[in-house]
């Protein structure tokens, strides 16, 4: 593992309520490209918080963050050139309900990166292709199922030529019979090569794709290794009580 | 019972009786028209008060005042019987299809505003210029004859478009001589200056209600008596004197 | 002579002779009066395009800066704060601190003000001395006055869009103001729109309130014809179906917006 590093994050705090409640408690983590990482752990422990701070949706209170060299927590950044090339996908989809699908996937590409109408939609096609919704290009969100959705949010991020995929919990809002398609979705992207981020609850999932576990617990990283590592043989006692309930 | 209907009923006559005594008309009428109609110490002033309460005299009925806007006193006195405008109404062809009016009893002529140093003189100056008047006054007539309908502009009271003209919306201002003297003497604005042009103002007449021939009848009988008694000459020495002396 | 004018001399000589006229020959007079005769019609056309121009670009106005005012209004502009070093990034941060806080007094200013005031201190005191042509003042006036009310109604629109879509323009790199303008102000729009109706229906019936500064829109040539026929009544009633023309005409192209945008997100 000595590819170039992607996302670097050191001493990374969060405060929420003026202090009052300490979501991030200095976290310090390495993401290189094509890793995957999978962050799990108990509700309320910070790993959604931790996922957020990454493309700066929330401003972190203390800490850095370097997203391929550059430090994104110094007001001087321009966010918003950085956020580009930092795909990512949300629990709830949050589609825009105003456009079609086509449309959810062309509109950043052409206004922000400039690309000819025609261009955008015919790499959205092919995206759409990959993920077998191509013959809903023209519908609007809300004719869509919530596995169709997510899909949709996923290729809607990859139009963007992202470095990096952060995914907020993004089958925990879908019926069970709805979680594979998505989850096929992602597996297939890693397998693409594609730098991940993953906040999730499947255990599944993490322990066949992660290249990397993170076990966030109160606001700081318990425990990270391999899934194998995890999953098998947690070394610390709040590990291995976390994955007794879920497993 | 009996006696108690009975009772009722003989008061009931006795106030029918004590109101053909003394039968009460309203008039109704705009009092911001000095010195026509004008509000001085909270009482009611003008030639067209001290007329009308001696043509109730002579007629035998009594007046209620009632101030109102000038184009509402149209509208009370077609749907009120008992009420009649004294208001320096102008008597047109077109508006004894709606209302009777009485014999005219003044044509005081017209005169012209403008801002001194216009160089304004004739009625001809006048053509093509934006002539200000109240609505619905012989004055809006005259300066629609002259200018035409499109640039005659009409107010809803002569004060308003002395304002247009003081702040050089219009050319000019006609109105009614005494009015125009007796309110730009209270104005005390020494860059309008007053023009007679000898323009044709139409006859003044007092509104009576269609249905109602009878006090028509009275008030005209009343007005041939009152000007062979010389009351006009006494209230024009009363009402018009100082412009006399402006003159 | 036209057959109007035909029709309407005996009933002119009947009026004239204190004949009874029947209930039709009364109505005729009515209209053959405040219609017909001197082509009075036209007066009314007149008024209802003027009505309809001030209407149509105080709206114009009203939606644009009310907009831009519910946007300043809302809580992720008033709280935005700069903590850089860049002194000109610093000054704009104060600017933009003065503009949120001259827009609440703005929309306190014009909402808790008369519309008529407003009318008349833009037509003589801020065009004092100056020859302005009164449809602009009816525009400048109306709109200003409209953008309040249209700013508190967007303002809920825009409240009204779930937070998630901010995010999910902002994770693909939208500007805070681009994810306003093409992700949330559409959206609030659809949400805004039934009470924008209602709004935009107030405000063509308030333009007969520039009839005060002798504009001759609709309300005013009713009240020309008034003057000269001494009809009681008749004009208004014409002025007042000719109102409710727009405003129901205006109603129908809303609805239709509004099906269309139902429609396209079931």
């Amino acid at each position: 593992m000595n590819a170039e590093i992607i996302l670097s994050v050191k001493d990374l705090e969060k405060h929420f309520n003026e202090g009052k409640l300490k979501a991030l408690q200095g976290i310090t983590t390495e993401i290189r490209r094509g890793e995957v990482v999978c962050v799990i752990g108990p509700s309320g422990s910070g790993k959604s918080t931790f996922l957020r701070c990454l493309n700066l949706l929330e401003e972190p209170t203390s800490g850095t963050i370097l997203f391929e060299g550059t430090d994104i927590t110094d007001p001087t950044v321009d966010i918003n050139l950085h956020r580009r090339k930092i795909g990512m996908v949300f629990q709830h989809f949050y589609l825009f309900p105003h456009m079609t699908v086509l449309r959810n996937m062309t509109i950043a590409p052409i206004k922000l990166l400039g690309k000819d109408k025609a261009t955008a939609e015919k790499e959205a096609m092919a995206l759409l292709q990959r993920v077998n919704l191509a013959d809903r290009a023209d519908a609007y969100p809300s004719q869509l199922s919530g596995g169709q959705k997510q899909r949709i949010a996923i290729v809607r991020a990859l139009c963007m030529s992202p470095d990096v995929m952060l995914f907020d919990e993004p089958t925990s809002a879908l019926d069970p019979e709805m979680v594979g398609e998505v989850l096929d979705v992602m597996k297939e992207l890693a397998r693409s090569g594609m730098t991940m981020v993953c906040v999730t609850h499947e255990m599944g999932f993490a322990r066949e794709v992660a290249d990397r576990v993170l076990f966030i617990d109160e606001g700081k990283i318990v425990e990270e290794g391999t899934p194998e590592a995890i999953f098998s043989h947690a070394q610390e006692q709040r590990t291995r009580d976390f994955l007794n309930k879920v497993l | 019972m009996k006696k108690v209907i009975a009772i009722l009923v003989s008061l009931m006559m006795l106030a029918s009786v004590a109101m053909a005594a003394a039968e009460t008309i309203v008039v109704a009428f705009n009092p911001e028209y000095p010195p026509f109609e004008y509000v001085e110490n909270g009482e009611y002033m003008g030639y067209d008060v001290d007329l009308i309460k001696a043509i109730a005299e002579k007629a035998g009925f009594d007046v209620e005042f009632e101030a109102m806007a000038f184009d509402a006193v149209i509208s009370e006195v077609m749907t009120k019987k008992d009420t009649i405008g004294v208001s320096g109404i102008s008597i047109t062809e077109e508006r004894k299809l709606n209302v009777d009016f009485s014999e005219g009893y003044i044509n005081a002529g017209l005169i012209v505003v403008i801002k001194d140093g216009s160089g304004l003189a004739t009625a001809d100056d006048l053509k093509g210029k934006k002539i200000g008047a109240q609505l619905g006054t012989t004055s809006d007539f005259a300066a629609e004859e002259i200018t035409g309908r499109e640039n005659t502009e009409t107010y809803k009271t002569f004060l308003d478009a002395i304002k247009d003209l003081q702040g050089n919306k219009l050319d000019a201002v006609i109105v009614d001589k005494p009015v125009g003297m007796a309110l730009l003497a209270g104005l005390a604005d020494d860059s309008l200056i007053i023009v007679d042009m000898g323009l044709q103002a139409d006859w003044y007449g007092i509104e009576v209600n269609k249905e109602n021939p009878e006090l028509l009848e009275k008030i005209n009988n009343a007005l041939k008596e009152l000007e062979a008694e010389g009351f006009f000459e006494e209230l024009a020495v009363k009402y018009f004197s100082n412009e006399e002396a402006a003159e | 002579m036209t057959v109007f004018e035909e029709w309407w001399l005996p009933i002119k000589a009947m009026v004239e002779n204190k004949e009874p006229l029947t209930i039709f020959q009364s109505f005729y007079k009515e209209i053959y009066m405040n219609v017909l005769q001197d082509d009075r019609w036209r007066m009314y056309l007149d008024g209802l395009w003027i009505t309809l121009k001030v209407s149509f670009f105080a709206i114009l106005v009203g939606t644009i800066l009310g907009t831009i005012l519910a946007v300043l209004r809302l809580p992720e502009v008033t709280e935005l704060r700069y903590k850089g070093k860049n002194p000109l990034r610093r000054a704009g941060d104060v600017v933009l601190r003065f503009l949120c806080w001259f827009a609440k007094f703005y929309i306190d200013l014009m909402r808790g003000t008369p519309l008529l005031l407003q009318v008349l201190i833009i037509y003589y005191g801020v065009f004092g001395q100056v020859r302005v042509d009164k449809l602009i003042v009816g525009v400048i006036a109306c709109g200003l006055n409209s953008s309040a009310y249209v700013a508190e109604i967007v303002r809920g629109g825009i409240m009204s869009v779930d937070r998630g879509q901010t995010e999910a323009g902002r994770s693909l790199g939208f500007s805070g103001p681009a994810t306003m303008l093409w992700i949330i102000l559409p959206q609030a729009a659809k949400s805004a729109l039934p009470s924008l109706c209602n709004e935009f229906i107030a405000l063509i019936k308030e333009t007969s309130i520039l009839s005060y500064i002798a504009l001759t829109e609709l309300t005013k040539a009713g009240d020309y014809i008034r003057s000269r026929t001494y009809s009681a009544f008749t004009p208004y009633i014409i002025s007042g179906i000719l109102y409710l023309l727009m405003t129901l005409i205006l109603t129908k192209l809303i609805g239709r917006l509004e099906r269309r945008l139902r429609n396209s997100e079931r």
